[in-house]
């Protein structure tokens, strides 16, 4: 059971919202409000605990309750197992928020064309229950690599079985490329150039920081419309 | 008839169910081809499933119908695809290593004309990409 | 008391990435009406999700040694989550509350306001309107900053940043949060920045969350309300400008006065 310093502790550890994403080792933070609703320490309780801890205590409660929440604060509880159609909504929804995120670094169009392919994407008739839903970190890898490569020729959208996004590209009616975004921030790269109408394929794996160096290598970064 | 664990014949078909998440589509969703994903294993997949058309016993054409409509039965799924191709070339497209490729009769209750493509592993990405392109060379 | 507007620069790349206004409420309502309510949104807000939240109250007696917990009692509140079919526009109706949130792209101070007006005015019907015991209004903005090397410096850009000593060398990560009184508009405002993993690669984001809220003299009517929100968002503009550098204005807000 928790003792008072948990109780502090755990004023300042909060679900982290859509808005904010916590470092990778970071120990806990993010200042939303807490599922908890701690109760002020009464004066009999201070004087177990020392008075400057209390009111530090009772500051950081006061502060909690003064705050407007944020739409990624009330969050609906996770069912234990969510239905398809619940796990493809949640994982459309985790999209579109994250495209909101880098929205004022997308070129014209390509926020309503992302949306109306996602729609078509994630659609439970055509889901096979034995894929994974389309995982936000991967799309998170998708939408770093177009802020970065900035192509002007927009892409074709699927997923892998693991939920991972790839996008596709084609050159003319038959050299194509495509690239499958993983959580981790890898990016795997799969295409085909025809040479005498031979196809001749190419394969490799790339970090996300290092793609545009990848396509210039294969020389397809005129494929993505890519500078 | 071949017999459950029988490998099927060179000059025969196979037909591979690709759904809609795995369909090369450009940005408007016009399909364009299959993406190489269509054929990657599932974790802890051995084979990657494909039908036999020549279990049906009619002209190609009516087998294409009757598998698509044996596998429509278990995966109803509109927006998928098939794509058909030969059995040898499957094996040459999909030979990587020392290890033979075998496509063998493995069929289910629900699924009479099921086959098995077992290629060595791990699958390189781009034999996935040979096979993507190759079956969609005649696709339904 | 209405303060002048803040004569605001214009952005062409603004930071904000969720703008929310939220009231609160002295009472809650039943479900059955909150219910009503709901449906009344639905024209342009068609997603729904049901929405709970949950408050845990742990009480504890002293000990020998520390504070023993003796009870827990959790309380569930239900409310609804609505968005539209972009998903950048949000409302939640609480019992106690309703919220409004717009995502980014940000479409403008008159676009937030007209959603307000118009939703608030849905929203009233009787049986819903309550005395309001708070107003917030809160704008969570996303600084992002180019890094060329190893170090960020943060400084040239934030005005808002923990002062520590020299010789503990570089900050890895902080959370600070600062509240402030508002004289003209005898309001608060919470200030939150901290770093957060950037969505783009390149670069090293900040958070400048400003959250600003009143829970005395309320306004009794509409007219009144919307005021004070002018007044807030005023407010919150001089926090924001004081917050940031002009360098941060020209080279990352991409300002569109000189």
């Amino acid at each position: 059971m928790p003792t008072l310093e948990t109780i502090a502790t755990r004023a300042l550890m909060y679900q982290p919202s859509s808005a904010v994403a916590q470092p990778a080792g970071q120990p806990f933070w993010i200042n939303k409000p807490a599922p908890w609703r701690l109760e002020p320490l009464a004066p009999s309780q201070t004087s177990m605990i020392g008075l400057e801890s209390a009111a530090a205590y009772n500051r950081v409660l006061s502060t909690m309750r003064n705050q407007t929440y944020s739409s990624s604060d009330l969050l609906r509880p996770k069912a234990s197992q969510p239905t398809l159609d619940e796990a493809l909504f949640d994982a459309k929804a985790s999209a579109k928020i994250l495209i909101s995120h880098v929205s004022m670094y997308l070129r014209q169009g390509w926020r309503d064309k992302l949306f109306y392919q996602l729609d078509n994407l994630l659609d439970p008739e055509e889901w096979d229950p034995d894929d994974k839903p389309l995982q936000k970190r991967s799309f998170d890898t998708f939408l770093k690599a177009i802020c970065d490569l900035m192509p002007t020729a927009r892409p074709g959208l699927g997923v892998s079985h693991s939920g991972n996004l790839i996008a596709a590209w084609r050159s003319g009616n038959s050299d194509r490329i495509s690239l499958e975004f993983a959580p981790d921030g890898r990016v795997k790269v799969i295409g085909t150039r025809f040479i005498d109408q031979e196809p001749v394929p190419f394969s490799a794996q790339a970090n996300v920081g290092n793609l545009k160096q990848a396509l210039i290598q294969f020389n397809c970064s005129t494929w993505l419309g890519c500078a | 008839m071949l017999k459950r664990g029988e490998s099927l014949p060179d000059e025969q078909h196979v037909m591979r169910h690709v759904s809609w998440v795995r369909l090369e589509r450009d940005e408007n969703d016009n399909v364009l081809g299959f993406l190489p994903a269509a054929f990657e294993l599932r974790d802890g997949e051995d084979y990657l499933s494909v039908n036999w058309l020549e279990y049906y016993e009619q002209a190609h054409a009516d087998n294409v119908t009757a598998c698509i409509a044996s596998v429509r039965s278990v995966l109803p799924a509109k927006k998928a695809r098939f794509g058909v191709a030969q059995v040898a070339k499957v094996k040459t497209l999909a030979k990587h290593s020392n290890k033979p490729v075998r496509i063998v009769y493995a069929s289910s209750p629900k699924n009479l004309s099921h086959s098995a493509l077992h290629i060595d592993q791990p699958i390189p990405d781009a034999v996935c990409e040979a096979l993507a392109l190759e079956f969609y060379k005649q696709h339904y | 008391m209405s303060t002048a507007p803040h004569t605001q620069p214009i952005y062409l790349r603004p930071p904000i990435i969720e703008a929310i206004i939220g009231i609160n409420f002295a009472d809650a309502v039943k479900e059955s009406i909150l219910a009503t309510a709901d449906r009344r949104f639905a024209k342009h807000y068609p997603v729904h999700k049901e929405n709970s939240h949950v408050n845990v109250v742990i009480t504890a007696n002293a000990g020998a040694n520390a504070l023993v917990p003796s009870g827990m009692q959790e309380q569930r509140i239900t409310g609804h989550k609505r968005m539209s079919d972009s998903m950048d526009e949000i409302v939640v109706l609480m019992p106690n509350a309703i919220l409004l949130s717009h995502l980014a792209p940000y479409k403008g101070w008159d676009h937030i306001l007209e959603r307000m007006k118009r939703d608030w005015a849905m929203y009233k019907r009787p049986g819903t309107y309550r005395p309001i015991a708070r107003v917030g209004l809160r704008y969570i903005n996303r600084v992002d900053i180019v890094v060329t090397g190893n170090l960020v410096e943060h400084e040239l850009y934030l005005n808002l940043y923990p002062r520590v000593p020299d010789e503990l060398g570089p900050i890895v990560a902080y959370m600070m949060q600062t509240t402030f009184h508002l004289e003209k508009i005898n309001a608060q405002a919470t200030i939150t920045t901290t770093p957060v993993e950037s969505p783009t690669l390149g670069h090293a984001s900040f958070i400048v969350d400003i959250d600003v809220y009143k829970t005395a003299d309320l306004p009794m009517n509409d007219k009144g309300l919307m005021e004070l929100l002018q007044n807030m968002r005023s407010e919150k503009n001089r926090i924001f400008e004081a917050c940031i550098t002009q360098r941060a204005r020209q080279e990352i807000f991409d300002h569109a006065n000189p």
